[in-house]
């Protein structure tokens, strides 16, 4: 699985720069058959990865159970495939781009299995699993669920790529080239996808109420900054 | 979106110049958006120095941000209201027992090769079979054609005695034998195969030599 990150050494960030070291190392213990020691390392990497990896994940999934799975996976797949690993590369980025293909092949198995059967209700999680006090009253959190489920809806409706350069890009925050690193697209591309995104949102997502009150509450509050 | 083609060529030779009179498209705006370290360049400034300048492109840059934080806002919301450190914590479990238990196996679930002999031993063998299987059949046909042929040509003594001599019939008419021919043709009678059809009848019959020594 080979990256190309043209110009990437010239922008290294120093966090993605050490977790490269670290798989590095833990790919050097591998080698030598340090495998306790190599598991115990590459904790460390889990620990730094692991709420952004289930983050990009439920963007792609919508359901935490699915996507703690696919985290797994493409942890255990990381740690297989170390020794395979190349030390020029960002881990991050090669990371990221295993956990978007773990949770591509979920979304295509999810695919065929909506085929023959009916899909559950809305929230189906257990009474005691729900979290009462994080929500002010029944009416606002089905508001908020509605609400979520209508952005979730239009980001789901976007083609594959579109929705992984939102998820990445947008979503994440990562920049373009590293994008284009993570899917293997030239950054051009990456940009051209992100812009055509964000236009279809915009249109699916036009009139949504939340959407204007977000609007009208920056308005209030450069106006705001203008009088003071 | 520009609605004539005057428009719209005339936002096709401007695209990606704000400088040259046009608004700024919302590419270019997107991109002052995501900041101006991903695309340094003399677009990016003129973008940016128009943006400045015309409050019609500053407002839709303003609704373009807010649009974008909004979605990204509400996307990572919906991601803390579902999860919680806790089961973050019990899912870095379960990944560490799993990639443990991948060390584990590591060593010992290499993948075996099958043995490389098997399939041209196999395949020669086959051949030798089928060679062995031919040779039985052509054993066995030749065998069946002489045994036939044997049978067809062979002259049974018993039955070539049987034609030379004269068959007794009822239509016979009784001659006068000596005591010595009559028991000849007795024992010849007695000795001949019995068909079975005609057991019983046989049976039924009086024997002539019993006859004979009666009537002695």
């Amino acid at each position: 699985m080979g990256i190309c990150v043209p110009g990437a050494r010239r922008a290294l960030r120093p966090r993605v720069e050490a977790d490269t070291q670290l798989a590095a190392e833990v790919k050097a213990l591998l080698a030598r058959g340090d495998d306790a020691v190599a598991s115990q390392r590459f904790g460390e990497i889990v620990d730094r990865h692991q709420r952004r990896a289930t983050r990009i994940a439920y963007h792609y999934l919508h359901d935490f159970g699915e996507a703690e799975d696919a985290v797994q996976d493409a942890f255990l797949k990381a740690f297989v495939h170390l020794p395979s690993f190349r030390e020029e590369l960002f881990f991050e980025l090669w990371f990221t781009r295993i956990v978007v293909n773990c949770c591509l092949d979920r979304l295509k198995v999810r695919n065929r299995r909506g085929r023959w059967l009916v899909p559950a209700g809305d929230d189906e999680r257990a009474p005691a699993e729900r979290q009462p006090a994080e929500e002010p009253s029944p009416e606002i959190a089905l508001l908020r669920r509605e609400r979520r489920a209508r952005l979730e809806a239009a980001i789901d409706r976007l083609p594959a790529r579109q929705r992984s350069v939102v998820i990445l890009n947008q979503l994440e925050g990562h920049s373009t080239r590293d994008v284009a690193g993570m899917l293997d697209l030239k950054e051009a591309t990456v940009r051209v996808h992100l812009f055509r995104a964000v236009r279809s949102l915009r249109r699916r997502l036009r009139g949504e109420q939340w959407l204007v009150e977000a609007r009208r509450a920056r308005v209030l509050e450069a106006s705001g900054e203008g009088r003071g | 979106m520009a609605s004539t083609p005057r428009a719209l060529v005339r936002r096709l030779l401007t695209l990606g110049n704000p400088a040259r009179g046009s608004h700024a498209p919302d590419h270019l705006s997107l991109d002052v958006i995501r900041g101006s370290a991903e695309r340094p360049g003399a677009n990016h400034e003129a973008t940016e120095a128009h943006l400045s300048a015309c409050p019609s492109c500053a407002d839709r840059l303003a609704e373009l941000t807010v649009f974008l934080e909004a979605i990204t806002e509400e996307s990572t919301a919906a991601f803390d209201d579902e999860i919680s450190t806790a089961r973050l914590a019990t899912a870095r479990d379960r990944i560490m027992r799993r990639v443990e238990r991948a060390t584990e196996h590591r060593g010992a679930a290499r993948i075996l090769r099958f043995p490389m002999l098997a399939r041209p031993a196999l395949a020669a063998g086959g051949r030798v079979h089928r060679w062995i299987g031919a040779a039985a059949v052509a054993g066995v046909l030749t065998g069946v054609a002489i045994g036939q042929f044997v049978h067809l040509h062979a002259d049974p003594e018993p039955l070539a005695v049987r034609h030379d001599e004269p068959a007794l019939t009822p239509a016979d008419p009784p001659t006068t034998t000596s005591d010595e021919q009559f028991m000849q043709k007795l024992e010849l009678a007695l000795t001949s195969p019995r068909v079975s059809t005609l057991v019983a009848l046989d049976e039924m019959t009086p024997l002539m030599r019993e006859v004979s020594i009666n009537v002695r």
